[in-house]
């Protein structure tokens, strides 16, 4: 008989400490979770930093990959002009920042002019989580060309309109 | 079997049903704060969205009645984060909700307080994100 009631015994606790083991775990995860979604927020932050520095003084990027943004290193032959709207001395607050405490860096930039649309993607710290993010973008005549009469269509640029959050990444960079 | 084993026997299974209970009932009462804290926190997280929303769209509605005036009426950034913060605290445009939204840093803090046991969440937005601002050069 004590055998028998030995075991029942341990069954009874292996069975209770089981859940004791999932109980814990599910706490586990939403710490996990919690301080997954601060990570999410602070690279929004970031990414409404660098989509608003844009808007504001380089428009003219919004259509091109990051690789093409500095007026110095790009291959003449490849594009006619430099982008007008950004010197190489301006170029080092667009890859970087901060929020808060926490230091951003942009890993890259890619653009679709025909969709509209770029695609930025921002990583907190070195070696720190990313997150990309999709910008749009309408294009506007400049101010004073809006003139519906014209016979010929006149040169637009673009507006920034909306950021869009796509989710954490894992970034090769 | 004797008196004795029947006895050790008897005394083991009460002792380890009893610890057993217990553990028992701790974890089932931790599963349980865990699941009403998941449904919070997924109603936080709704609250967080919800006040997002709103600002996209009262941003969206400046923006448009910007853009379609002419160029002296796109502001600075300063003055377009104020206006948005002005019509997003509007009653009329309020659907309610804790989120609250600052002026912070040349741009929006959007706020949901920490309620039952989750963290106050914060998102940072830039108005030329939205398109309220930025330069218009002249041809």
């Amino acid at each position: 008989m004590l055998p028998l009631s030995l075991a029942v015994s341990f069954l009874l606790l292996l069975s209770s400490l089981s859940l004791q083991a999932l109980a814990l775990q599910g706490r586990s995860l939403q710490g996990v979770q919690q301080r997954r979604r601060h990570l999410e927020d602070q690279l929004l932050a970031a990414a409404q930093q660098l989509a608003g520095t844009l808007q504001q003084r380089h428009r003219c990027l919004l259509p091109l990959a990051d690789d093409a943004w500095d007026p110095e290193s790009r291959d003449p032959a490849a594009v006619a002009a430099p982008p007008p709207c950004v010197s190489a001395v301006e170029l080092p607050a667009l890859r970087q920042g901060q929020v808060g405490d926490q230091p951003w860096t942009l890993v890259r930039y890619t653009a679709d002019p025909e969709q509209q649309r770029g695609e930025l993607q921002v990583r907190l710290a070195a070696g720190g989580p990313a997150a990309a993010f999709a910008l749009h973008w309408e294009l506007h005549a400049p101010a004073g060309e809006a003139d519906p009469t014209a016979a010929e269509p006149v040169a637009t640029e673009p507006w920034l309109v909306r950021v869009q959050p796509l989710g954490l990444r894992g970034v090769r960079s | 079997m004797t008196l004795v084993e029947v006895l050790v026997s008897a005394s083991v299974f009460a002792i380890s049903s009893s610890a057993s209970l217990q553990l028992w009932a701790a974890g089932s009462s931790w599963s349980q704060r865990a699941e009403q804290q998941r449904a919070q926190q997924g109603q936080h997280e709704a609250a967080l969205l919800a006040a997002e929303g709103e600002l996209h769209v009262q941003a969206e509605l400046l923006r448009s009645a910007w853009l379609a005036g002419p160029p002296a009426a796109v502001p600075t950034c300063a003055a377009a984060a104020a206006a948005l913060l002005d019509q997003w605290s509007a009653p009329a445009a309020r659907a309610g909700g804790p989120a609250q939204l600052a002026a912070r840093d040349g741009g929006l803090l959007l706020t949901v307080p920490a309620a039952a046991g989750n963290p106050s969440r914060q998102r940072w937005f830039h108005p030329a994100a939205f398109g309220l601002c930025g330069e218009r050069p002249q041809p």
